[in-house]
């Protein structure tokens, strides 16, 4: 049984700054303080940590780029927009625990001198936004922003709601969000280490990875590598929902069986599959459900770990329905900037709609295929180049029998 | 109507007062423009022009980008019914259903303006599914009862 | 950073200059490159694709339009998977848009051997917005290129009377809080207009005359002048018929120094008012 470490205060009594502190909180900030900002970098780079926001960049590299940058104004923004269908993790992380979520914010922003911190929740989480925030009012109140932004000035940090679209987790659509424009993606180049929010040197954190950084420096840098496996070091949050007895949050080192996980879920033994990944994931079968829950094991299986989500489906479902609802999901969240995408996603999920009804054959399939590609190809932002990917994945299980009842 | 028109835009001055006038507080300033007349009126458009030098187009380029936002009135509190996969597994499509006939057509108000419902996407409610929010807080798991009580405005 | 410096453009050794994007040293290289959003005095919406190159070190394509060159990079144009994309880009505006007004795009489409009826399904039905005297709105054909936006606003013009509005396939042009043209902020230089690469944007006179049947660019004469309004020297292109002695139409060279093809309402439509 894997002692929780992220979700370690779950079922604790209602988080307050004084039951955060007696229990341990702020060793890791103030370990941070006495080691300095390059050496905390360090420590962040050698923990192994990658991002847990579904692009798995090391997270030491980010924060090394934005310290060593030559422009004095940088910015440190929490991706706190989690709205990958089927993923609450982040939310639960907040609720369980914004205090550590907040002590992971003042160490990165004290490591990359940063100007100002914003926190940007989507929203639909008003409660999660509201905890943040008090949570922040309180650490300012004692004291424990003061001197962390250059200069010596307290840390400004601000929480922003989001506007009601899934696009803007993507990190340049959410900077112009933040702008206070449309959520239309930027190519990359410039990266945000570069050329983030308002056009200044950038770290961009999903909650989850921020998380993990107050007990990698109140433990040091081999603490991560504790748990899981060699490639992927630590700790890995999976929101699980659908056809289980017990859908939620589970923490897990990475490596664990996805069995494992099944079973703390409660899901019965007769699952027809999962959707693991989230949107942009990948259909995983049951002869697959050994595989290990890390990012090389996944990748062995020719699947995804995404977002951390997962989706169970028992055998009364269909499976191309839950096709039709992705299509749908990418058609309406596009943002519809670029043409692959903007209609790419709206003639795939018509296609969609037609193999669910029944009324669609190996013709949808084979351009679904094609438009995928061209989706994938020639989309500006991750959004189009992964809306087939889900849906690629299904057609291809299919064509290797796995879809037979 | 011009008065009304005066009355918002002064509203909505103070908002701005309060939440500040750079370009990047714009989505800070038509959430609460939203909160208060359950829509973003043209007035608050010219507002905003005048206070934060964004032009009248451009909140309108926002303001229909935005789900929680929009251009056009919609009830005072709206029922949000989540469509995505985890939802649609646990009857989200017949809860739809169950609201139209309860509230009336998707996005349109109730005669009093007290309430809407609209199909959403995945609100991160999944463990608590078929979820939805009402007045921007969850209501999960929703019910047919959640739903009629909505509809007879006793939610 | 040297200033001229040696790319790859498929296979062969070519020029660059540091600052330009890849479509310049594609064209400089002569390999033909299809663009449908990019325009010479606009910011780079790379909002098409049609012009997707591959780039070795790249997962996905990248917009030549945009992407500035760097030394020693290495393009293909030519390979199965850019030819896919840049088809497969036409291929979705042809089910979506009515292209009658659009002879340049549907040259290339079919250049880039497009089908127009792989990807059947909804097309757009926005309605003909014809609310004003001096130019009709038909975004039925619109590709949403943003040219119209960025020439109303910064690039250009600074009257900020356009936007895309909504999200997705829903995502279109629009005029101030979704209204007329008359209602908003537009002072009707037809700036716009002399930017939209489809006709979905089109002078008043030649969409009447169209729908007439009556648009015979053959009858018409190009006549150089001086604009008379104002001291500026805007430099104007009369399109006479020849029968009548009509102006049809006003425009101005893309590469006059001083217009770069952009005028005011006086220069573009101050013949409507003059002949009215
Ligand atoms: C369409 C799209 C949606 C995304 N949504 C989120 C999100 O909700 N939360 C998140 O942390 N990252 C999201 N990302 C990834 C971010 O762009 C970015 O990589 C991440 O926030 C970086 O944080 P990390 O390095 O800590 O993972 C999204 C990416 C794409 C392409
Ligand atoms: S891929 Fe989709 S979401 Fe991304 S920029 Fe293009 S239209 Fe927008
Ligand atoms: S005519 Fe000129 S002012 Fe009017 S919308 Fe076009 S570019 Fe803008
Ligand atoms: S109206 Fe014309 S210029 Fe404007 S976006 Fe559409 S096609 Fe481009
Ligand atoms: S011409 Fe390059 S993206 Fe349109």
């Amino acid at each position: 049984m894997h002692e929780p470490v992220l979700l370690r205060r779950q079922g604790h009594p209602d988080a307050t700054l004084e039951a955060y502190v007696a229990d341990g909180g702020l060793k890791g900030f103030a370990r941070t303080r006495e080691i300095g900002q390059a050496a905390t970098v360090a420590v962040v780079t050698e923990s192994g940590l990658v991002g847990r926001g579904g692009a798995g960049f090391p997270t030491g590299r980010k924060w090394e780029s934005v310290r060593t940058a030559a422009e004095s104004e940088r910015y440190f923004v929490l991706n706190a927009d989690e709205s990958e269908p089927g993923t609450f993790k982040d939310r639960v992380m907040i609720e369980t625990d914004p205090y550590m979520v907040l002590e992971g914010v003042l160490i990165a922003c004290y490591a990359i001198a940063a100007t100002r911190a914003y926190i940007y929740v989507r929203g639909e989480y008003r409660g999660a936004a509201r905890l943040l925030a008090a949570a922040a009012t309180q650490l300012a109140a004692a004291g424990h922003l003061d001197g962390i932004a250059p200069g010596g000035r307290p840390l400004a940090i601000e929480v922003r709601h989001g506007g009601g679209a899934y696009i803007c987790g993507e990190e340049t659509a959410l900077f112009r969000s933040i702008e206070g424009y449309r959520g239309e993606p930027m190519s990359k180049p410039p990266f945000p280490t570069v050329a983030g929010l308002f056009r200044k040197p950038t770290v961009i954190n999903n909650v989850e990875t921020i998380a993990n950084i107050p007990d990698i420096l109140s433990r040091g840098a081999g603490w991560l590598q504790r748990y899981g496996t060699d490639r992927s070091p630590g700790v890995k949050l999976f929101s699980v929902s659908g056809h289980v007895g017990r859908p939620g949050v589970y923490e897990l080192p990475f490596g664990a069986p996805l069995q494992e996980l099944l079973d703390l879920a409660q899901a019965g033994r007769d699952l027809r599959a999962l959707l693991l990944g989230g949107a942009a994931g990948t259909f995983v079968f049951p002869g697959d459900f050994d595989m290990p829950l890390s990012y090389e094991g996944a990748q062995s299986r020719a699947a995804t770990l995404g977002s951390g989500a997962l989706i169970a489906f028992d055998q009364g479902t269909d499976l191309w329905r839950v096709a039709e609802r992705l299509g749908n999901f990418f058609a309406h969240e596009s943002c519809g900037q670029c043409v692959p995408c903007r209609i790419g996603t709206r003639r795939q999920h018509e296609m969609l709609a037609a193999l669910a009804d029944g009324s669609g054959g190996d013709g949808e399939r084979e351009r679904i295929a094609t438009l995928g590609q061209v989706m994938t190809d020639a989309s500006i932002c991750g959004l189009g180049q992964t809306a087939s990917t889900a849906v690629r994945s299904l057609i291809d299980a299919e064509s290797r029998g796995l879809l037979a009842v | 109507m011009p008065e009304d028109d005066r009355a918002v835009r002064e509203r909505v001055r103070r908002l701005i007062d309060e939440t500040g006038r750079e370009r990047t507080q714009l989505l800070e300033v038509l959430h609460k423009v939203q909160a208060e007349y359950s829509h973003v009126p043209r007035a608050a458009a010219e507002a905003i022009e005048q206070e934060m030098n964004v032009p009248i187009a451009d909140t309108y380029g926002v303001v229909t980008f935005y789900d929680l936002l929009s251009d056009k009135p919609v009830g005072r509190r709206v029922l949000r019914i989540c469509e995505d996969v985890t939802c649609s597994l646990h009857g989200a499509a017949e809860l739809a259903a169950r609201a139209e006939r309860a509230i009336g057509p998707e996005g349109e108000p109730s005669p009093d303006g007290a309430v809407s419902w609209t199909r959403c996407a995945c609100l991160g409610l999944c463990d608590k599914a078929p979820a939805a929010l009402f007045a921007e807080e969850p209501l999960a798991p929703l019910s047919e009862t959640a739903i009629a009580k909505v509809g007879e405005g006793h939610a | 950073m040297q200033d001229t410096f040696a790319i790859l453009i498929d296979g062969k050794e070519a020029a660059a200059h540091a600052g330009e994007t890849i479509l310049d040293a594609l064209r400089r290289a002569q390999v033909d490159t299809p663009t449908l959003c990019t325009h010479e005095h606009l910011t780079p919406a790379k909002a098409c694709r049609a012009c997707v190159v591959e780039l070795k070190g790249s997962r996905a394509l990248v917009a030549s339009c945009e992407r500035k060159v760097e030394p020693g990079m290495e393009l293909r144009t030519d390979s199965r998977r850019v030819l896919e994309a840049r088809r497969g880009v036409f291929e979705l505006l042809l089910s979506q848009n009515d292209v009658s007004a659009a002879p340049a795009l549907v040259l290339q489409a079919e250049r880039a051997g497009a089908d127009r009826e792989r990807y059947r399904g909804q097309r757009y039905d926005r309605g003909l917005h014809d609310d004003n005297e001096l130019y009709v709105r038909d975004y039925d054909k619109c590709i949403l290129c943003y040219r119209c936006v960025e020439a109303c606003g910064p690039d250009v013009q600074n009257t900020f009377a356009l936007t895309v509005a909504g999200r997705g396939f829903s995502a279109g042009i629009a005029a101030g809080y979704g209204e007329s043209l008359p209602d908003s902020a537009c002072v009707f230089c037809g700036n716009c207009v002399a930017v939209c690469p489809t006709g979905a944007l089109m002078d008043k006179r030649e969409h009447t005359l169209r729908a007439e049947g009556r648009w015979d660019e053959s009858r018409y004469d190009v006549v150089q002048t001086t604009c008379s309004y104002c001291g500026v020297g805007c430099q104007l292109e009369l399109h006479v018929d020849r029968r009548s002695n009509q102006i049809v139409k006003v425009t101005s060279p893309g590469d006059h120094s001083i217009t770069q093809g952009f005028l005011c309402v006086k220069g573009r439509y101050g013949y409507s008012f003059v002949e009215a």
